[in-house]
């Protein structure tokens, strides 16, 4: 069954040191039910392959703009190209033609067993402490393909972990939480018309989910995790809603506040895109961990 | 483009910290202090001439003598009659050079070159310049050179090089720079870890008893083919006893200083140094200070001795000390402080000799290039752990006094306590790339496979940048020679023809298949083959000759002295080794430089030309021989093919087998004695200097940009992490002949990731996976970019800035600003969280 499950994947990146224990490999699956305003990975949330234009890297050839068949890349007046979405078919015509990657499909099919044998390329000492996550996206967007490769590289001897945003049926969270040593799990925003408003969907799954997952799997850790933005969800009556929610969670071991960052605000323009957060202040660091401490005091005190 | 996750703050390193808050570095022993402020940071060192003054004098007056007594007798007189120095605040007496920070000059080397080279330093601004007085300058010119012309090593080498191997290296000149292949040819001679144990634990007197035994026993029983025994063991002798005269020398000097010292701290201290110096190294230490002072007279001798290319190594320090550090520490005579205090006074002074670098060498050599290895851990000889508190002790040292020399290395095992690596890590996180790794799991092996006993083999030192030596038990060795690898490819492009040096061309050899009929990558590879076979059939006849005529002009009495092998050949180690005990162990003569460059080519190549057929071979030839000028969309497309670094299967398997190409090949010659020859990959700054003179290659890079450097892929192409790129380095080693030799390896972390409890564990995780893999050597720049740029626009903030070049450590801002920009461009591992 694993040999035919596939998937869409846009990302592996090794080595990274944030997305649980140790040294991992991070792969991020394209998809994504929300959209929030300040999401980082812009390239994620479409579940389709997408174009991207990085203006630094390209040389001026124009070699895309014949390679196009409807059009849709034009010479531009800058020395680069401009690319015409609503013309763009998807064929990648002209990122097969650049010779530089600055046009570059984000996306690609893959299967769950291939994924695993390049993430499993690598010599296994470090992996004893370390581990794989599967982040997006939103990885539960492609649960059985999620499940396939977590249960693979659980095969394999690797310790799994999943970042979601918790939007998604039920059924999916169990089909894969099952492979998971651990959970990331992301709360954004209590009150629903604002969750509506900042993601774009209702939180009342994402809650019931969280509740839920937490009693059915009481034996996987969960790290509930807020991304901290500024205006949108950092006011006490948030944070105070989110501490006395999460107190109720048998399986909760941490709650991280993820100060906000615009570093993705580049690939917006990538994308053909407007940054929905133009402009906003990154917090203080500092400010953000004593926060965070306060929280955590409410939440696992007695 | 980049995923992104959770973004980690920039944390700086102490050393970054201290730079930017304008402070200097700092020890927490004052007397450290004060000597680094008065007599080190901001020094300009003198190259002081009177080991070469001296030694030329006694050389003129035994012209008639057999080779080692003449270096004997030379070596007695400089002893004799060199200054004799006790500098304010110091603990550890000696020097080799006078006072302060000194270079030591060597004539009967390449020494005809300091008439070219020592007027140039009187008016030279370069930024890696010594100090000299015209008076002495003139001495130099006109006293020392004279002497020595048509008499030096290098003189006799270039007269015995045939002549075809001559050009091929040398071209017109005597000095290589020609970019194909980078002699160091008497650019040093032995490159030598020292002994030190016998010395300091039963005294040199143990040693010379020895010799007049064995001189005695010849001598009764004297046939014609052992008066080269008699020689070398009354060599021996004159020199031993000159390094304890030396010692008594200094031994008056404190005294007498001491009678007119005002202060009664340090008139205290002058008559215990007098106290020492009269008892070692002559007799057994009694004691940890009474060891270290016997260890540095011992090291004063090799400098004396010997123009040691890589530095005199320190050998296994943490192993033969730690008794009387435990011994001090448990009678109370003794506390951790003190310890370091004398250790650390020992290092100042192997900081302050700084090896000459002539104008020939330096753009190869750059930055006060020095690497006095000092071991740490590893094995004992049955295979144990080795670890004691001494160990820990000097990481110490390192970690709260981060002073680069001497160069720490730190050999690995697969039973390597966690906490030494802890410790290691905690000092490789201060911020100056020390220390740097050995893998006993290959470094063993290596030895194993030349014939070295197992206990032997686990007793090695590390030597040089990233070389092995077994103390007491190697003997010879010649300097190396550089290949710039990436000329074979030039070749099997052009027919045999190379470019060279400053737009020359010229056809070295007919290949078997011409280029225009090359048809994949099995033509390539033929053609590279013959050419590598060509270049390597060069550099054997050069190293023979090296090999003959070192063996004529040389002779290092004072070090065969020391080493068993030496005594109980009765052998000069400049000699060819019988081997009655000891082997010449050749640590690499075919140095490969720009590896990296050559594989990405290859792969490149063969997608965009054999599999793709996007371009012809003569296509990418003419793109390459013009600079891509014009070209620049191929340029693009050779940068973005798949790379090695990044685990290609297919690029890997082409590393591969290129790799087992040149064992192959290098396999087939042998030493002077039947050894095997090697091949090592260790550039020091070679692969700047000799990219410097390269045009461009097919992986995109642009004619005169720097080779890749040691096994490590092209500056910046490593985007995958350096688990990644560890696993690289390990999958294109073919072992296809155990000629897996000093693979030099070089990561550049961001400080983030080594902040806090999981930077520690995450770096352990890091060697375990280095020890498993079996690789030869790993080191670390833990450094953010933005302090690099910073110390190129502000050098004088940031003088004092250390960065790891390739085995060696040295100040960021002493560098050319074409290797500072290397470094900048090397991949900065972090957590990959932003673009």
């Amino acid at each position: 069954m694993d040999r035919e499950t596939t998937g869409t994947i846009f990302n592996i990146q090794r080595f990274s040191l944030h997305d649980g224990p140790g040294i991992r490999d991070l792969v991020f699956l394209k998809g994504c039910p929300l959209r929030c305003a300040w999401c980082a990975n812009p390239e994620s949330q479409r579940s389709r392959p997408e174009l991207s234009y990085r203006r630094s890297s390209c040389v001026g050839c124009r070699a895309c703009v014949a390679a196009c068949p409807r059009g849709a890349v034009r010479a531009g007046e800058d020395g680069g190209v401009q690319i015409d979405r609503a013309l763009c078919g998807g064929c990648f015509a002209c990122a097969r033609a650049c010779c530089s990657h600055a046009l570059s499909a984000i996306g690609e099919e893959v299967s769950a067993r291939e994924l695993v044998r390049r993430i499993m390329g690598q010599h296994l000492s470090w992996r004893a402490h370390s581990g794989v996550t599967l982040s997006g996206g939103e990885p539960l967007c492609q649960p059985e393909f999620a499940a396939a490769v977590l249960r693979l590289l659980h095969g394999e001897g690797t310790t799994t972990a999943l970042e979601t945003c918790g939007c998604a049926p039920f059924e999916a969270i169990e089909l894969v939480a099952p492979h998971c040593d651990l959970i990331h799990f992301d709360l954004k925003l209590m009150d629903p018309e604002l969750h509506r408003r900042y993601t774009g969907a209702d939180n009342r799954e994402i809650l019931d989910n969280l509740r839920r997952l937490s009693r059915r799997f009481p034996h996987i850790p969960l790290i509930v995790r807020t991304p901290l933005i500024p205006g949108v969800n950092d006011s006490v009556e948030n944070l105070s809603a989110t501490a006395q929610f999460l107190r109720r969670l048998p399986s909760l071991r941490d709650y991280e506040l993820l100060p906000y960052h615009n570093f993705g605000e580049g690939k917006y323009r990538q994308l053909g895109r407007e940054y929905p957060l133009a402009g906003l202040e990154r917090p203080d660091k500092a400010a953000v961990r004593a926060r965070n401490d306060a929280l955590r005091r409410i939440i696992f005190s007695g | 483009m980049t995923a992104i996750t959770t973004h980690p703050a920039q944390i700086r390193t102490d050393v970054e910290a201290r730079m930017e808050d304008g402070r200097q570095l700092s020890c927490p022993r004052d007397r450290i202090n004060r000597i680094m402020e008065e007599r080190f940071y901001g020094k300009k060192p003198h190259a002081d001439i009177q080991r070469a003054v001296l030694f030329t004098e006694s050389m003129r007056q035994t012209e008639n003598l057999p080779t080692c007594l003449r270096f004997a007798r030379g070596f007695e007189y400089v002893m004799e009659h060199i200054d004799v120095v006790i500098q304010p605040h110091e603990l550890i007496v000696g020097t080799a050079g006078g006072a302060g920070r000194y270079s030591v000059l060597y004539p009967e080397t390449r020494g005809v070159q300091f008439a070219r080279d020592l007027p140039k330093i009187l008016e030279a601004k370069d930024k890696a310049g010594y100090l000299m007085s015209p008076e002495e300058v003139d001495i130099m010119v006109n006293q020392v050179v004279p002497y020595w012309r048509g008499k030096t090593a290098h003189d006799l080498y270039l007269a015995m090089l045939p002549e075809d191997t001559r050009r091929v290296i040398y071209g017109g000149d005597e000095f290589a720079t020609q970019g194909i292949i980078f002699d160091e040819a008497n650019n040093g001679t032995l490159s030598w870890t020292g002994e030190y144990a016998q010395v300091i634990e039963q005294g040199m007197e143990s040693i010379i008893r020895e010799l007049e035994e064995k001189l005695a026993a010849v001598e009764s029983d004297l046939y014609h083919n052992q008066m080269d025994k008699v020689y070398y063991l009354k060599a021996a002798l004159i020199c031993c006893r000159a390094t304890v005269r030396y010692a008594h020398r200094y031994a008056e000097k404190a005294q007498s200083m001491a009678e007119e010292e005002a202060d009664p701290v340090r008139r205290e201290e002058l008559y215990t140094i007098a106290e020492i110096c009269r008892h070692v190294p002559e007799h057994p230490a009694r004691s940890f200070y009474e060891a270290v002072q016997a260890q540095w007279f011992l090291q004063v001798g090799y400098r004396i001795e010997n123009f040691n290319g890589g530095g005199v190594g320190l050998g296994r320090l943490d192993q033969y000390l730690y008794p009387y550090y435990k011994a001090g520490l448990e009678d109370g005579s003794l506390t951790e402080e003190r310890a370091l205090e004398i250790l650390e006074c020992m290092f100042i002074k192997v900081g302050e000799v700084l090896p000459y670098q002539g104008k020939s060498t330096a753009g190869g050599h750059e930055g006060y290039t020095h690497f006095e290895a000092l071991s740490l851990g590893g094995q004992t000889p049955t295979g144990q752990d080795a670890t004691n508190d001494l160990t820990y002790l000097i990481l110490r040292s390192k970690r709260e006094f981060p002073f680069q020399y001497p160069d720490i290395s730190m050999r690995v095992h697969s039973n390597t306590p966690e906490k030494l690596i802890r410790a290691a890590a905690e000092v490789v996180r201060v911020g100056y790339g020390a220390p740097k790794f050995f893998n006993d799991e290959e470094l063993i092996c290596h030895y194993l496979s030349a014939g070295t006993p197992l206990d032997v083999a686990r007793d090695y030192a590390a030597s040089g940048c990233c070389g092995g030596r077994l103390p007491n038990y190697e003997t010879n060795l010649v300097a190396v020679c550089n290949l710039n690898i990436t000329a074979v490819l030039d070749m099997a492009m052009n027919d045999g023809w190379l470019h060279h040096g400053k737009g020359q061309f010229t056809k070295l050899m007919d290949l078997p298949i011409p280029s225009a009929q090359i048809k994949n990558m099995d033509d390539l590879m033929a053609d590279m083959t013959a050419a590598f076979t060509f270049f390597v059939r060069h550099i054997m006849r050069r190293t023979g000759t090296l090999e003959q005529s070192n063996s004529l002009r040389m002779a290092c009495p004072y070090t065969s002295a020391l080493s068993e092998a030496g005594r109980i050949n009765m052998k000069d180690l400049h000699q060819p080794c019988d081997k009655d005990y000891g082997l010449y162990i050749d640590n690499g003569t075919v140095n490969s430089i720009g590896i990296g460059t050559l594989y990405e080519s290859l792969a490149a190549l063969d997608q965009l030309v054999f599999t793709e057929k996007q371009y012809t071979l003569a296509q990418v030839r003419d793109a390459v021989n013009s600079n891509f000028e014009g070209n620049e969309p191929m340029r693009q497309r050779l940068l973005n093919a798949p790379k090695f670094a990044n685990g290609d299967a297919r690029a890997l398997e082409l590393a591969v087998s290129f790799d087992a190409m040149m064992q192959e090949v290098v396999s087939r010659h042998r030493t002077l004695h039947g050894g095997k020859r090697h091949m090592k990959f260790v550039p020091i700054a070679t692969h700047v200097a000799l990219g410097g003179a390269t045009i461009a290659t097919p992986n995109g890079r642009k004619a005169g940009e720097p080779l890749s450097e040691g096994i490590s892929p092209t500056q910046g192409t490593d985007g995958l992490g350096p688990i990644n790129t560890i696993n690289a380095a390990s999958a294109i080693n073919s072992r296809a002949h155990d000629l897996t030799m000093q693979r030099l390896l070089n990561i550049k972390l961001s400080p983030s990731f080594l902040e806090g409890e999981e930077g520690l564990r995450n770096f352990s995780q890091i060697i375990r996976t280095f020890v498993d893999l079996k690789l030869w050597h790993i080191q670390f720049n833990v450094v953010n970019r933005d302090t690099l740029l910073a110390a190129q626009r502000e050098p004088d903030k940031y003088r004092n800035l250390v960065v790891r070049v390739a085995g060696y450590c040295a100040y960021f801002t002493d560098l050319s600003e074409k290797l500072q920009t290397e470094i900048i461009n090397r991949t900065e591992h972090t957590c990959l969280c932003c673009d």
